[in-house]
């Protein structure tokens, strides 16, 4: 990564001096975002993380050569937040690629990943910081990612703390009865891995300094499902807290999107080739490549044809970073294949 | 009092606002949730969900998968949540909801509109869906075949350049060392 890294920080010693000295109130914590063009949104999300009941939180905002004045924004607030926030200022637009200049310049022991429109609970960290004390093997702690409209509607905040669902071994046994009905037998059966949102999740640093952080190749999407694997695979679980709510805004819903089922489907093979063994990747490689040419005739589109083609032009660079998983996280891990087909118009 | 379904086929993200808009529509209706298993803590966090059901298997919403629960389950209405405009690529849980016994069956879209949905709509639905699986079946062949070609040429060329580089640094490491190879 040769772009610039503008840290506007002059007096980030100090600052870092004063974050890691002070351990009488629980370890760091780094809130990375990644900003685009939505200097409001970011605004707030930043206040919201200012305003947080956990103090020590760093905010490291890494944004990707806004237009739009964010900078100027950015800036601003710095002035006002210093030392807890710091910036870092992109040539261009790297995509998620950039996430990863916040993770290597996080000074926290654990990293809560936002979108520039996301902001946690006002209890949020706090309780992460406890889930990752409590389970040393915890990598990731998925948070339940609400509609920004919900914020104070639904009762994430006051859900019971102790109610967590295991990604890698789900049972019913968390919900009350007397409201989910199912086979208790048959559902407990079911045991497969998820992933997590990237609105809202939390990652051990010392773990992500080991396996890396977020695909630059991916620049959107699916760059969580990469990361989950390479967790999974170092020995490591991504686990869903009910009680660990974040809230993001909603995109804007009333255009077509290229870009979504683009970079959704491309990813999705980049995905496979990278860590499933042979034959599960050339089985899935298969059934893509089905569902790629019957979604082209039934949304009348060639996004998802380009995507494939585009997908096979970067082959190469998912060869020279392919490390297939172990065969049970492959077929463990819930990769919803069809997902992409579902977000073009 | 109006008994709603709605079939979980959207992110939480996207349920909370459909959830909202219902709750305007049909103001005094009972709510149930049917979702896969990792979603049900979270749909249980609805004030207004009295029931969630658990969609018993990993794979996706199926007509051929109905879950022994809902075979005699009776709803006024069911619900399927879209995350696009038009309801393309949810076709499964289209068909998937007609085997679920109810009076009224709408999508609700991404712009939150309520759209009825019919067994007659999803007839022509089919029809095209068969003709699109019969094309995708016959050319899935040809496109993965040239994928693994180009796979064999990536590894390939991949493996040349492993050569060529191993025979270079053998040489200039027996340039460095002065043996000869």
């Amino acid at each position: 990564m040769n772009n610039r890294m503008d840290n506007t920080m002059d007096n980030d010693t100090i600052a870092n001096t004063t974050l890691d000295n002070d351990t009488t109130n629980g370890p760091l914590v780094s809130a990375v975002v990644l900003s685009y063009n939505r200097r409001n949104d970011l605004r707030e999300t930043i206040e919201m993380l200012a305003s947080q009941g956990y103090a020590r939180v760093e905010i490291l905002v890494v944004d990707n050569a806004s237009t739009d004045g964010t900078r100027e924004m950015l800036l601003d607030m710095a002035e006002k937040l210093s030392p807890r926030l710091r910036l870092f200022f992109m040539d261009g637009n790297l995509g998620v690629d950039a996430y990863n200049v916040g993770f290597f310049n996080a000074k926290g022991q654990y990293v809560l990943i936002l979108d520039d429109d996301s902001f946690p609970a006002f209890d949020a960290i706090e309780k992460m910081v406890e889930k990752f004390r409590e389970n040393p093997t915890l990598g990731i702690a998925a948070f339940d990612v609400r509609d920004y409209s919900a914020y104070a509607k639904v009762a994430g905040p006051a859900v019971d703390s102790s109610a967590n669902v295991s990604a890698a071994n789900i049972s019913a046994d968390n919900v009350p009865a007397s409201l989910v009905s199912a086979p208790r037998q048959e559902v407990n059966q079911l045991t497969y891995a998820m992933s997590f949102n990237g609105a809202g999740a939390g990652v051990r640093k010392s773990l992500m300094d080991k396996i890396g952080g977020y695909p630059g190749e991916f620049f959107l999407y699916v760059n969580e499902v990469d990361l989950s694997f390479r967790v999974w695979d170092a020995g490591f679980s991504v686990e869903f807290f009910r009680d660990l709510v974040a809230y993001h805004k909603s995109s804007p819903v009333n255009r077509l999107s290229f870009r979504a089922p683009f970079y959704y489907t491309r990813n999705t093979f980049l995905l496979i080739w990278k860590h499933y063994p042979a034959d599960l990747m050339w089985r899935a490689t298969v059934k893509l490549v089905y569902l790629v040419l019957y979604h082209t005739m039934e949304q009348h589109t060639p996004v998802y044809l380009k995507a494939l083609m585009c997908a096979v032009a970067k082959m190469g660079v998912a060869l020279k970073k392919r490390k297939p998983v172990k065969r049970d996280i492959a077929l463990n891990l819930r990769v919803p294949f069809t997902y992409p087909f579902t977000m073009y118009r | 009092m109006t008994n709603i379904l709605i079939i979980r086929s959207c992110s939480f993200q996207h349920l909370d606002r459909v959830i909202e808009r219902l709750k305007g529509d049909f103001p005094e209706a009972k709510f149930a949730v049917l979702t896969h298993v990792h979603g049900k803590e979270m749909a249980a966090t609805y004030t207004n969900v009295s029931r969630v059901i658990v969609y018993p298997y990993v794979k996706s919403f199926s007509f051929t998968r109905l879950p022994q629960e809902l075979r005699y389950a009776d709803f006024d209405v069911v619900i399927v949540p879209v995350s696009n405009v038009s309801g393309a690529g949810f076709l499964n849980v289209f068909l998937f909801s007609l085997r679920i016994r109810s009076i009224k069956r709408y999508i609700i879209n991404i712009r939150l509109e309520l759209k009825p949905f019919s067994a007659t709509k999803a007839t022509g639905m089919v029809a095209a869906d068969l003709v699109y699986k019969i094309v995708a079946v016959a050319l899935t062949p040809i496109m993965s075949g040239v994928v693994l070609l180009t796979w064999i040429g990536y590894k390939l060329t991949s493996m040349s350049i492993d050569k060529v580089a191993g025979r270079l640094a053998g040489k200039i490491t027996g340039k460095f060392t002065g043996r000869k190879r």
